[in-house]
């Protein structure tokens, strides 16, 4: 477990006892706690939301009517896409509270895997996307899988709206670091994507585009994970064979 | 047969969460995946009672309980209880992952932990990974239940050479069971190899944990530091490096790292007890009562209750009001008046506590003026304390110290110290650390040499130098089973016995040395019992 800074500059108060709370009285408004707490709310409600879907789903799939489960699938697919999007939000409100905190432990790959397609099969085979895996069964690595997980997620998540069929995701190791990629057969990374991906996290300019939150997010949990004198990163790439999109993610 | 289709149609389920939507849609997805014996709880209360009866095979427990206590300290309080089977697999279920969920200690962790939302796939899934692993490690689970560590060791040992899927996990089962066998130098080797690749956060501190029971104290702190500064949030480094500082005797810094702990995370009683003692220890009332005030409201519900935490509370209030604090020593009675009742009503069976109660109750009045009421009480507890059949809980001779101390310009209060403190008088206590240590160290050379008499002397003149220094405590309980099995038995083993069970409470549940002070203690308890039972026989015959 540890913590992750922004700034390594920041003086943040070390003995703070942040806890997500309203604040006490209108002067004291702080309004990045005001909107945490609110985020952590909706995620609540979304929550149900999702589990909701899920059951609805279920009932579906008996009566057979490709058009209500295409319409489900959407509304599932957007439920997780505003679920990824909190979730993200409420970690790099914690990061900037210098409150996050990464429990780095011992996970297969496999596993990890399996799960994300699993949790997006719904959406997957409802707009029927070959997702191919390539993952040894023993391959396991050091990480918060939460995090990585969230990251993986939302990466997949973009790979199956860009997609025209096929997602396939490989991991391995590579110069003793991990290697993880996910790759799709759409139209790839507009230019503007891969120009800011190799800019230094300080000259991210989130507020200028749209996806910047999502890729601000995978940089800062990648880098979060070190080992003796490395620290992980992502790369975005188009590929030149199939012409999609290829993320990559290495940990060290 | 069971297959991975069917494996969880005869297991027993433990649903917990205070939300009742929540639990029923669980409960669906459970049913879905093929589960039929499944119990729900909607408060900590209610899971322990029910875990209690039938241990389930599984628990699905909400992080957030409501206004009760949280999932990890339910589990916290089911392992102090000792009826966590090791073998149930135990899912901790998130509305995300914050610093509280994470920052539990490294036995009681769950098997999993859970982001909501996640769909009856993904619970699957989990349940599966953690099925799989339980499983093929079963027979270390079967022997932890059992408490037979070194048996787990030999499984581990097999495991480890049969099967590569789970190798770290049991090297790391192993390491823990060699330390709560007292075996830290052997523990250590296996956290240092697992170092070699990462500076993996569980091997980091349990290679530290092992230069504590080593007595090492500065190397360790050395470590913790390295611990602190890479990981904020570990909070067992604190709490550990706070223990090797009192250790060597630098209380002023254990202090400060202990605050430091308690601003990142109050919800740990053993933390705030320790605070709450050195606080006082500075005359920092304010801090104290407030740490003191968190121990009682964390453990109000729980087995951990201690009734030495409310009569230090009592007491630091009553310094308060003595002190010159302004509005805080004007406001100190109120409170003080409120916790002598809900002592009364919640420890109505502890007849020691009461008596206690009733002479910190004369203290009160005779603050507020009431001497006569205060006089009648001390009376009441005088007499009370000579129909006591038992001997003295050092918290009641605390207080009657206590009361000696702020009152002993009143002839009664004299009375009662001189009658009953002078008999009790334990073993001249000086607290030292730097004797403590050197004595420490001797009884260490005698021990190798088999001088079991002369170890016992030096480890009881360390003990004896530093209370709360629980590897010395151990040293010396283990010369005490050297000297039993040579059948020299000492007088003060009995009175030593008591002044252990003070010592454990210092300990943390998650501290490997816990096991280790229970199988000790157990094992001199036992000792002790059947010899009076031999005595009392060969005193029968003639």
């Amino acid at each position: 477990m540890s913590n992750i800074n922004l700034d390594p500059n920041s003086n943040s108060d070390p003995n703070s006892d942040e806890q997500i709370k309203p604040p006490d009285s209108p002067q004291s408004l702080d309004f990045s706690s005001v909107l945490a707490c609110a985020v952590h709310d909706m995620k609540n409600s979304l929550c149900m939301l999702i589990q909701s879907i899920d059951t609805l789903s279920d009932i579906e799939s008996k009566n057979q009517e490709p058009e209500k489960a295409a319409e489900l699938a959407k509304i599932h697919y957007e439920a997780s896409r505003l679920n990824t999007n909190l979730l993200q939000m409420l970690s790099l409100y914690r990061v900037e509270k210098d409150q996050l905190p990464i429990l780095i432990e011992e996970h297969y790959i496999e596993d990890m895997v399996e799960e994300l397609v699993a949790k997006n099969a719904f959406y997957s085979d409802n707009k029927t996307l070959t997702i191919e895996t390539h993952v040894s069964a023993d391959l396991m690595w050091y990480f918060d899988d939460n995090l990585i997980g969230n990251l993986l997620n939302d990466v997949f998540v973009n790979a199956m709206r860009y997609t025209k069929d096929k997602i396939t995701i490989e991991a391995g190791i590579v110069d003793a670091q991990l290697q993880i990629t996910i790759r799709d057969n759409g139209r790839g990374y507009p230019a503007h994507m891969l120009q800011i991906s190799d800019l230094p996290m300080q000259e991210l300019n989130l507020s200028g585009y749209k996806t910047g939150l999502g890729l601000f997010f995978a940089r800062l949990i990648a880098a979060a994970h070190t080992n003796k004198d490395r620290s992980g990163y992502i790369k975005l790439a188009n590929d030149d064979e199939m012409g999609g999109s290829v993320f990559t993610l290495v940990l060290p | 047969m069971q297959n991975k289709l069917n494996r969880y149609i005869d297991k027993t389920f433990l649903l917990i969460d205070d939300f009742v939507e929540f639990r029923h849609s669980l409960k669906m997805m459970v049913e879905a995946i093929g589960a039929t014996h499944i119990c729900q709880a909607s408060c900590g209360q209610e899971a322990i009672a029910l875990y209690s009866q039938y241990q389930h095979d599984f628990i699905l427990l909400d992080f957030n309980l409501g206004d009760g206590i949280n999932g990890l300290q339910l589990l916290a309080e089911l392992g102090f209880k000792d009826i966590l089977r090791q073998d149930t697999i135990v899912i901790l279920v998130t509305a995300e992952t914050s610093l509280d969920m994470v920052m539990g200690a490294i036995d009681i962790r769950p098997d999993e932990y859970l982001a909501k939302p996640f769909t009856k796939v993904v619970l699957k899934q989990r349940l599966d990974r953690a099925f799989e692993k339980k499983d093929a490690i079963k027979p270390v689970y079967q022997c932890l239940n059992n408490k037979d560590y070194s048996m787990a060791i030999s499984w581990c040992d097999k495991l480890i050479s049969s099967s590569a899927k789970y190798q770290m996990a049991c090297h790391r089962i192993k390491a823990d069971c060699l330390l709560r066998l007292g075996k830290p130098q052997q523990a250590q080797e296996i956290y240092t190899t697992a170092l070699a690749s990462r500076a993996l956060n569980w091997a980091l501190l349990g290679r530290a944990r092992c230069k504590v029971h080593r007595s090492m104290y500065i190397e360790a702190i050395g470590d913790f530091d390295k611990i602190i500064e890479t990981n904020r949030f570990a909070l067992e480094a604190y709490d550990q490096k706070a223990e090797s500082l009192l250790a060597i005797g630098e209380y002023e810094d254990a202090y400060r790292i202990l605050q430091q702990a308690v601003a990142i995370s109050p919800n740990s009683a053993y933390r705030q007890r320790t605070t709450a003692c050195l606080a006082i220890r500075y005359h920092d009332y304010d801090v104290a009562v407030i740490a003191l005030r968190k121990v009682i409201s964390l453990t109000r519900h729980l087995s951990q209750k201690q009734p030495d935490d409310y009569l230090k509370l009592a007491q630091t209030l009553s310094l308060i009001h003595g002190g010159h604090m302004g509005q805080q020593s004007r406001r100190a009675p109120i409170e003080l008046s409120r916790l002598l009742k809900v002592m009364q009503t919640e420890f109505s069976a502890n007849k020691q506590l009461l008596i206690a109660a009733t002479i910190h109750q004369a203290i009160y009045d005779f603050m507020t003026g009431h001497e006569n009421d205060g006089e009648i009480k001390i009376k009441q507890a005088s007499a009370r304390l000579e129909d006591l059949p038992d001997e003295f809980k050092p918290f009641l001779l605390d207080e009657i110290i206590f009361a000696h101390k702020i009152c002993s310009e009143r002839p009664l209060v004299e009375t009662l110290y001189q009658k009953w403190y002078g008999d009790n008088a334990s073993p001249v206590i000086n607290e030292n650390t730097s004797k403590a240590n050197s004595f420490n160290r001797q009884g260490v050379s005698n021990f190798r040499q088999k001088d079991f008499e002369k170890a016992f002397l030096a480890f009881k003149a360390a003990y004896l130098n530093a209370r709360d220094n629980v590897n010395i405590t151990l040293n010396l309980m283990q010369v005490m089973v050297k000297l039993i099995n040579k059948d020299a038995i000492k007088t003060e083993f009995p009175e030593l016995l008591e002044m252990f069970c003070q010592t454990y409470k210092l300990l943390d549940l998650s501290d490997q040395r816990t096991t280790h002070f229970k199988l000790l203690y157990k094992n001199i308890k036992t000792h002790l019992v059947n010899k009076q039972v031999e005595k009392r026989q060969v005193h029968e015959q003639h």
